[in-house]
């Protein structure tokens, strides 16, 4: 799954043994999307 | 001590990085107090109620971060600040765990998660629509929590989603269970064969929880938001998930549950039901007349309660007892019970105050109350004449639903951080003409990790009143919950019954006895007349 936001959701997710990729927007007005594409291929 | 405010210009956290900042500046050394908030109207109230208000957030707005701190006397304030600022200014990192891995866009996040269907959205609701479509051109289901995303942009989303087969569930979706498993608000329910629809979070999970008291269990909850029964959106993701449930082997018995929806939409559903589906149904439309069709296979139900008394009368005799044993009470043991509660309260303690963190179970004491007293003042009224001028300030009966947006704007739900709901409790238990607290207890995955025991200090010192003797207002709670929650029924019971708070299997059970003490003699024989529509 996928969790766009809250990391509390993640975590609820994931304490029920679901996988989870966190997605933190929080940057994204900042960022150009390939930006941020580049830095999550870079991390 | 000395109180400093310092305002951070255009700087955002999220509601639980706030709440969270707020808990982490508070064991720093030197610090007596510290709240951590966006400059919203209701953060401010909180800061001026907590004594935490200095002139320097003049101006402050909804975008900038207010750092309040009173400083405890000896330290020296520059320093203090200085270590709260710094925590404050750390980039939030993803907490619980080193194995999350945090991706910055939609696409990394997907690529690297192939195979993933499902995404929860809980971004702020103006930044919801790109993010959101996204996912579902990528073929993935969206469990949209966000509040706020305007009109337009869900109905793109939904006409877009049902199009290719997909689900948008929200905005505003609170609460859903797919293959066993909670998203957001939920509780841990056992799996079963009782599919649920519903455009009300709490009534998922009133629904789900009194299902697993009783032995059954849900094949999915599907939580589709508020607006989805709407006349501008028409139930679309309504009529969707009742068509997947329809084709669902592992779903007997289908619930639908909706809170205001409107005439019109329900109609169309209903329709749908009678036209395309073939399982029993039960349905419960808050507040609404049920309409006309729907068939022999339909039961209607005015409460949550009796919909759930209609899930097991069409589940067997097994579930029947069960209900019989773990949530029925029968009317002359709710009238024996509100008259001890009445034997103990003043003449001045005359009035219901229900501070809810469910809308929905806010909305169905509403509902109770119309029927049985009058109608209750609210921040959430059935009709405008009982709309509270301040929803800070309670009038006669009258129940707030603190999840609303007038006091979450800008901080976290109160089935996350108990401040706001302790204040306002106080601010009850103070006013001489209040004779009841209705609490509801929201168990389950997302919320506070102890709910109950949050509210056991506030509790106790209102049954203890001013010291003098005299009547003191009585304390009436429901736990939403089960025994598997991560915060465990039984647990959050006893805090709650040894903090002195009568406890009560359904909020409509509640609902009912607290309108018997408010209401006497002309409720009681409103609620024997009434009593096989309310509790079936």
């Amino acid at each position: 799954m996928l969790n766009l936001g809250l990391d509390i959701f993640r975590q609820a997710l994931e304490s029920q043994k679901v996988k989870c990729a966190q997605v933190d927007l929080t940057q994204a007005p900042k960022l150009e999307k390939k930006l941020a594409d580049a830095l999550d291929r870079l991390l | 001590m000395s109180v400093v405010n310092v305002v951070k210009r255009n700087l955002f956290r999220d509601s639980i990085q706030l709440m969270r900042l707020s808990e982490d500046a508070k064991k720093l050394d030197g610090v007596d107090e510290a709240v951590v908030s966006m400059g919203t109207d209701t953060n401010r109230r909180l800061l001026k109620d907590l004594g935490l208000l200095g002139d320097e957030t003049k101006g402050a707005g909804d975008g900038d971060l207010i750092i309040a701190v009173q400083v405890r006397k000896g330290f020296n304030v520059d320093e203090v600040m200085a270590k709260v600022e710094q925590l404050v200014m750390t980039p939030p990192a993803t907490s619980g765990g080193t194995r999350t891995r945090t991706f910055h866009s939609v696409r990394s996040a997907l690529e690297a998660s192939s195979g993933s269907n499902l995404a929860i959205v809980s971004l702020p609701g103006k930044q919801a629509f790109e993010p959101s479509m996204e996912l579902l051109r990528n073929g993935v289901n969206v469990h949209l929590f966000s509040d706020h995303v305007p009109l337009d942009q869900e109905l793109k989303l939904k006409r877009y989603a049902s199009s290719k087969g997909l689900l948008v569930m929200g905005p505003g979706a609170g609460t859903s269970i797919i293959n066993g498993v909670g998203l957001c608000f939920s509780n841990s329910v056992r799996r079963g064969d009782v599919g649920i629809v519903a455009s009300a979070g709490t009534g998922i999970q009133e629904v789900s929880i009194m299902l697993d008291r009783i032995g059954l269990g849900v094949s999915a909850a599907l939580g589709v938001g508020g607006t989805d029964v709407s006349e501008q959106v028409g139930g679309l993701m309504t009529k969707d998930c009742l068509r997947l449930l329809e084709n669902d082997r592992g779903t007997r018995l289908i619930m639908i549950v909706a809170k205001t929806p409107k005439a019109k939409v329900i109609q169309q559903v209903m329709k749908q039901v009678a036209d395309r589906t073939s399982k029993p149904v039960v349905a419960c439309f808050l507040g609404l007349d049920p309409p006309k069709t729907g068939g022999g296979r339909v039961t209607y139900a005015k409460t949550l309660h009796s919909a759930v008394h209609a899930a097991a009368r069409a589940s067997g005799t097994e579930a029947l007892k069960q209900f019989d044993a773990n949530i029925s009470m029968d009317f002359e043991r709710l009238s024996k019970s509100a008259a001890s509660i009445r034997a103990q309260l003043g003449a001045t303690r005359r009035f219901a105050r229900g501070l809810y963190s469910g809308g929905t179970l806010a909305h169905e004491t509403l509902l109770i109350f119309r029927e049985l007293v009058e109608e209750a003042y609210s921040n959430t009224p059935l009709s405008n004449k009982f709309e509270l001028a301040d929803p800070n300030v309670s009038k006669g009966n009258s129940v707030i639903d603190l999840g609303d947006e007038s006091f979450t704007a800008g901080r976290a739900h109160p089935m996350i951080d108990p401040t706001l709901r302790k204040l306002r409790f106080t601010q009850e238990a103070r006013d001489p003409g209040a004779a009841l607290l209705l609490l509801d207890v929201v168990l389950g995955y997302g919320s506070s990790p102890d709910p109950g025991g949050a509210l056991t200090g506030v509790i106790k010192d209102a049954l203890q009143g001013s010291g003098n003797g005299g009547p003191v207002p009585a304390v009436m709670a429901h736990v939403c919950g089960t025994e598997t929650d991560p915060q465990s029924l039984h647990v959050q019971s006893e805090k709650l019954s040894g903090a002195g708070a009568r406890l009560y299997p359904s909020n409509a059970l509640l609902s009912a006895e607290a309108a018997l003490v408010v209401g006497g003699d002309d409720a009681s024989t409103r609620l024997r007349q009434k009593w096989g529509e309310l509790f079936g």
